[in-house]
């Protein structure tokens, strides 16, 4: 179809569209009403619950802080306990974000442009704490043992031997579906930013 | 508070407008009862500040469009809990198959275009020349205008194929 036969069917429907009435005023209310509600109850429950969960696991790690007799529990408590911190942040951070699109203020340019922006650390973010995610599998192990009232020096080495292995393969996995999921919005998005620079 | 029946009319007068802009903007009907109603919800929250500013029409396309890009980014839908469907389900009742089939044809094809481009074409289609689309998207007219010539060649290239 043509931009001009477009054109015409566009006009047909809007003839069409144009007779019709089908908004009550107590609809139009109700949805700017039920909208209000849905915003505030959706503001952040699953990240909140989230945040809350990593953040309690970092303190309950850090308030532990003396039984960890090695360096190496205490590296990795450490690791543990900042990676408890930053993930809940970096995804707050990718949300705030997004909710940040001045719609009332901006034009579709610069929308798009913030759009664009938003998408792209939503990513990386999501990019980040996958990476994040890794280490802390490795590096909660030994402290979660050592908090759960083992006697850990050092990891022994027959648990490392099942349980690398096992968190590779599942690290490939996962990064590989999400890359895959990852890269048709990547290439939208630099389509779009081409075109936006036009 | 912004004043209700003012606000009421405005979107009567223009609840054809905006159920087309849900239909290029969505991916199926529940989708596109999420997207009327956020856009009749930014409509709203920005009434007081659009009186007497600009024109109804620029303001209204203008929130419509930008709530649509910013409803992209939602990864999960909520179901609307308005009962839409007299508004989204029944507005395009078949009554003439062909134009029915003209007009599926017609959504389909401004959906393999990217945002930018959708924006622009809606525009240019409800008949907006180039300065009005200017001031409501934020680009020149003169890039308007080429921009619309590109989409122009990719929309024969299409019927090429």
């Amino acid at each position: 179809m043509e931009l001009e036969e477009m054109q015409k069917a566009w006009a047909e429907m809007s003839a069409k569209l144009g007779k019709q009435e089908k908004l009550t005023d107590k609809l139009i209310m109700d949805m700017t009403a039920q909208k209000y509600k849905s915003r505030l109850r959706s503001l952040t429950i699953p990240e909140t619950i989230g945040s809350v969960l990593s953040l309690v696991g970092s303190g309950w790690i850090l308030w532990n802080f003396n039984t960890y007799d090695s360096l190496y529990l205490q590296v990795s408590a450490a690791l543990s306990a900042i990676i408890l911190i930053v993930l809940p942040a970096l995804s707050m951070r990718a949300l705030y974000g997004m909710r940040a699109l001045k719609i009332g203020e901006d034009n579709y340019r610069q929308i798009l442009d913030g759009h664009v922006k938003n998408r792209r650390r939503f990513i990386n973010s999501q990019k980040m704490g996958m990476y994040l995610g890794f280490i802390l599998l490795v590096v909660m192990l030994p402290v979660t043992l050592k908090l759960m009232g083992g006697k850990v020096t050092h990891m022994p080495a027959r648990t490392w031997f099942w349980y690398l292995p096992t968190a590779f393969v599942f690290f490939f996995l996962f990064t590989r579906f999400v890359y895959r999921c990852y890269h048709r919005t990547t290439v939208y998005l630099d389509n779009l930013v081409k075109e936006l620079e036009d | 508070m912004p004043n209700e029946r003012d606000f009421i009319r405005i979107i009567k007068e223009n609840e054809g407008i905006i159920f087309k802009i849900t239909i290029v903007y969505s991916r199926d009907a529940d989708d596109q009862k999420d997207l009327y109603q956020e856009i009749v919800y930014q409509l709203w929250k920005s009434f007081d500040s659009f009186r007497n500013e600009s024109k109804v029409s620029t303001w209204l396309y203008s929130i419509a469009l930008n709530t649509s890009i910013a409803h992209l980014e939602k990864e999960k839908r909520t179901v609307s809990k308005v009962p839409l469907d007299r508004v989204i389900l029944e507005r395009m009742e078949p009554d003439d198959p062909l134009m029915e089939e003209r007009i599926s044809l017609l959504y389909a094809q401004i959906k393999t275009l990217n945002a930018i481009e959708k924006g622009l074409i809606l525009l240019h289609l409800e008949g907006k020349n180039y300065n009005e689309i200017a001031a409501i998207t934020g680009f020149t007219a003169t890039n308007v205008g080429t921009r619309l010539g590109r989409i122009r060649q990719k929309l024969r290239d299409q019927v090429k194929k």
